[in-house]
């Protein structure tokens, strides 16, 4: 398994290298016959220049310095009249003298104007060779720039293929190792289902006997309970009677010993918390809700104070006192004030 | 499943049961009496004083309308110090609360007195404290000591040490009256003239911080509007105009006087800038407008007036200038005055009895009730604390003062002066 | 002149008579109260055109306290004759003055009764003016219930103490 993952991609590696190596010798061999074509002055003219150029190129042909413009000619010097003819001769000598430096000095002129030249020729050739080999060089760079990039986009590519290769193997695996898992979860579940079919049915049986069984508990309870809440119900109307009594006379007592304060205000209200003990007496009150008013306060808790025993409580059951009445609370809130 | 459900509910519901089994008992009546206390003599041993300092505490109290004094011979036992205090007396005697103690020289004419105040239902001491005067302002001490105590039981700042104001008319010959203006403590004790003239004399009014009063006085034989300093005794001539100069009423900053004036033919409120003399014209109508008095707050005026057929009392809003009825009931509701919690209106009422009697409205319910129960009955004013009322009321064909408890519970007369009694008017807390 | 003052009086006295109403019982205690001498002239001076108006003896024996209802300011028509008698004096004499104090009775409160004082003096001087007299000659004051006339706690004292009384000042 192994061997045969790997054989298949080193024989494309192979073939994709050799496939590369090819057209990289076509470009090679394109590029030999294009240099070998005749072209145009230019390419003679880089060969030539290039013999006696320095081997670095600089960037921009430097200029040439321009030459000094020549001197005007002297006059010649004047002559005087006595000795005229040798003046003349002289003249005409000197004239001639004069003509073949003239014609010395055009020659001369001539000769540097066509150095000159020459040299401005030499200059532009010079120019011209350089931009000749830039644009050569560029020219190489761009190709070799080129076949980098064809030799990276067919390895990527053989890479991709190779990655697609490996994730298509990996995908039919999986499929095939789900597939095996479905058909045991399904044999599963079917056994599995068949053994609930079994239990509900059982169970359904069990269940019909218990609800039986229930309908009739239920029943004896709802017996049992209804008598016991008749009895409760009983004895909670007779303690809230009692209780309801003892709260009309704590009532009176108290209203019997409130003395209204003169700040009072209907509306008012506050509320103590009397503390009993079973034989009737207060053991303590306090203020639980405060009317606001100091003195309304103070009159609620001294109509406890002042009342000091409620007998009638000593009669109560001692149970239902503690249930209910140890602890009682009592609101005064004035009706029928002035205001 | 099942059961535990149900066991659930069974617990909700005991529970609820149990939760609502704490008996609350309601007391809606009790007794129209005031609080026993017992006010021991102080024990003295010096030179006897002129006067009674427990006396003067009991009255005190009892005249608040919060207490019941004790009366002396029926005290067992005059306890001055805490040892000496045995609560199952007084409380056998039915007191509530003991106030006792001592009093001795410190000094030249100085006095100490320590007093002590007990709760005898919780038998526990609420007060103790130290206070000292000379012999000679021994009632200012009385009135300091029943301002604190009456606070520590009721919360309400007592109004013991303030004054009153009053106008005093006698008939000397067939022509001849004289009309006097005195102030006195609040029971009407130490009364001193501030005041005296052959023309009559009407309208006290207190300064909001009592050191000063406006009055009404004829001495030119036209009515004209004074201000008097009443530490210095000088006095001021306020603007007098043809017709009323009449009815000041102090503005609550003490900055303005409120006045009725008939200068532009008709009785009129105005409004007058004590600093500024700027006046300014408060009602506009045929009718009588007058008697205006401030609410605490000083965002309104009130007055009489009667625009509406009757003398009634009106409110002004002092920023939107809109006035309204206050009064309905009854044909005559005038010379209001407020509470300063600002809840409560006494006036001047006649119903259908056909008395003036004093009133009070509940501004809050509306409600009116008649507090007083004789025929002519007058000047209503409020003490600070807004607890008393004291007024003007006839003895015979003679004007006496009287005071009655916001609630109506007390009712008693100031002490007897010299002739025709009238407009009393109480001071601000001073100091 | 006398005569449209004249039809002017009877005219408002038309008029007052209706506002006052039926007061006959006051009427009689305020005759009462003014005593005989008053209550002679009182009758006479109404229809004494013949006197001299001008003359001080015209207006001599005239009423000078007119009384008013419970919290009204009305002059009742009883004092009608007498007030014009007094108008057609102080009329005919520029230099009279006469002071009008209001007063009221003692019920009420005393800033209140001020009031209705002045309002009553007020009435009593339109009555003289619109019978001829100028303004300048009356100087109105009120006492409210300071001065009373009669004290006690009966309408007799009261109806008593609710009045105007005129007083010159100067003759």
């Amino acid at each position: 398994m192994d061997n045969r993952s790997y054989r298949l991609p080193v024989v494309w590696a192979t073939l994709v290298h050799l496939a590369a190596v090819l057209l990289l010798l076509g470009h090679w061999f394109d590029l030999k016959q294009a240099q070998k074509t005749p072209r145009p002055m230019q390419a003679q003219m880089i060969d030539l220049a290039s013999l006696d150029l320095p081997a670095s190129p600089s960037p921009a042909p430097t200029p040439a310095p321009t030459p000094e413009p020549p001197k005007p000619v002297e006059p010649p010097p004047p002559q005087p009249r006595q000795e005229e003819q040798r003046r003349q001769e002289e003249q005409k000598r000197q004239e001639e003298q004069r003509q073949a430096a003239q014609r010395q000095e055009q020659q001369r002129q001539e000769e540097q104007r066509k150095a000159q030249e020459a040299e401005r020729q030499r200059v532009e050739a010079e120019r011209k060779k350089q931009q000749e080999l830039v644009a050569q060089r560029e020219a190489e760079s761009r190709l070799k720039a080129e076949q980098e990039r064809q030799k990276a986009e067919a390895e990527r590519k053989k890479q991709e293929e190779l990655a697609a290769q490996k994730a298509a193997e990996e995908k039919r695996k999986q499929e095939e190792a789900a597939k095996a898992a479905e058909e045991k979860r399904k044999q599963e579940e079917a056994a599995k289902r068949a053994a609930e079919e079994k239990r509900k049915q059982e169970e359904a049986q069990a269940k019909a006997r218990e609800e039986a069984r229930q309908r009739e508990l239920a029943a004896q309870k709802a017996a049992e309970e209804k008598a016991r809440a008749e009895a409760a119900a009983a004895a909670q109307a007779a303690a809230n009677a009692v209780i309801g009594d003892i709260g009309s006379y704590i009532s009176a007592m108290l209203t019997r010993n409130w003395m209204i304060p003169a700040s009072a205000r209907n509306g008012m209200e506050a509320t103590v918390e009397i503390q009993l003990l079973p034989n009737g007496e207060i053991a303590d009150v306090r203020i639980v809700k405060s009317s606001g008013d100091l003195a309304f306060d103070r009159s609620a808790e001294q109509a406890v104070r002042r009342t000091e025993r409620l007998p009638r409580v000593a009669e109560v059951d001692p149970l239902l006192f503690e249930r209910r009445l140890r602890r009682t609370q009592v609101v005064f809130r004035p009706e029928g004030l002035r205001w | 499943m099942k059961k535990a459900w149900i066991f659930v509910l069974w617990v909700t519901l005991w529970s609820h049961l149990a939760h609502s089994q704490q008996l609350v008992v309601e007391v809606t009546q009790g007794m129209d009496s005031a609080n026993p206390i017992a006010v021991v003599p102080f024990a003295w041993s010096g030179q006897p004083l002129n006067e009674d300092v427990a006396a003067i505490i009991g009255q005190n109290l009892e005249r608040s309308g919060f207490f019941k004094s004790m009366a002396r011979e029926n005290m067992l036992s005059f306890p001055s110090t805490q040892e000496q205090v045995f609560f199952r007396d007084w409380r056998v005697q039915k007191n509530d609360y003991l106030v006792i103690g001592r009093m001795e020289p410190s000094g030249g004419d100085q006095v100490s007195v320590v007093f002590e105040l007990y709760d005898v239902l919780k038998e526990q001491r609420i007060h103790a404290q130290q206070v000292s005067g000379s012999t000679a302002n021994l009632r200012d001490v009385a009135h300091f000591i029943s301002d604190i105590i009456f606070e520590q039981l009721t919360g309400i700042k007592g109004a013991f040490s303030t004054r009153i104001a009053y106008v005093t008319s006698e008939q000397l010959g067939p022509n001849q009256q004289r009309f006097r203006l005195h102030m006195a403590d609040w029971d009407g004790m130490r009364p001193r003239t501030i005041l005296e003239s052959s023309e009559p004399i009407l309208s006290p009014a207190w300064s909001f911080d009592g050191s000063k009063l406006a009055y009404v006085s004829f001495e030119t034989s036209r009515p004209s509007v004074y201000v008097q300093h009443l530490a210095t005794g000088q006095r001021e001539r306020i603007q007098s105009f043809p017709g009323l100069n009449g009815a000041p009423a102090w503005s609550p900053d003490g900055r303005r006087l409120a006045l009725t004036l008939s200068k532009d033919g008709n009785p009129e409120v105005y409004v007058l800038d004590l600093q500024s003399r700027n006046l300014e014209r408060m009602t506009n109508n045929s009718a009588i407008d007058t008697e205006p008095f401030w609410s605490p707050d000083g965002r309104h005026l009130y007055f009489t007036s009667d625009r509406g057929g009757s003398p009634q009392i009106y409110r002004l809003d002092m920023s939107s200038r809109g006035v309204e009825r206050v009064t309905f009931e009854g044909n005559y509701n005038a010379r209001g005055r407020l509470t300063q919690d600002g809840r409560f209106l006494a006036m001047v009422h006649r119903g259908s009895s056909r008395r003036f009697q004093i009133a009070v409205q509940d501004l809050q319910s509306g409600r009116l009730d008649i507090l007083t129960n004789s025929d002519y009955d007058e000047s209503p004013s409020i003490a600070p604390n807004g607890s008393i009322i004291i007024y003007a009321t006839q003895q015979g064909t003679r004007g006496v003062l009287a005071a009655v408890s916001l609630d109506g519970r007390i009712r008693f007369n100031m002490p007897a002066a010299q002739g025709d009694v009238r407009e009393p008017a109480w001071s601000p807390f001073l100091r | 002149m006398r005569s449209t003052n004249v039809t002017k009086a009877l005219a408002l006295a038309a008029v007052m008579a209706f506002a006052a109403g039926c007061s006959s019982k006051s009427a009689k205690t305020d005759s009462d109260s003014m005593g005989a001498g008053a209550d002679a002239s009182a009758y006479g001076a109404g229809q004494g055109a013949g006197v001299g108006a001008g003359s001080w003896e015209a207006v001599a024996n005239l009423r000078t306290v007119f009384y008013f209802d419970f919290d009204r300011a009305v002059v009742r028509q009883e004092g009608f004759s007498d007030l014009e008698g007094h108008a057609r004096y102080l009329a005919a004499n520029p230099s009279a003055a006469v002071r009008l104090e209001g007063h009221a009775d003692e019920r009420g409160t005393r800033e209140y009764n001020m009031a209705l004082g002045e309002r009553r003096a007020k009435a009593v001087e339109r009555l003289l003016v619109v019978n001829g007299v100028q303004a300048r000659q009356i100087e109105t004051i009120s006492y409210g219930e300071e001065r009373p006339a009669v004290t006690g706690n009966h309408e007799g004292a009261w109806s008593q103490n609710r009045r105007v009384e005129l007083k010159y000042v100067s003759r």
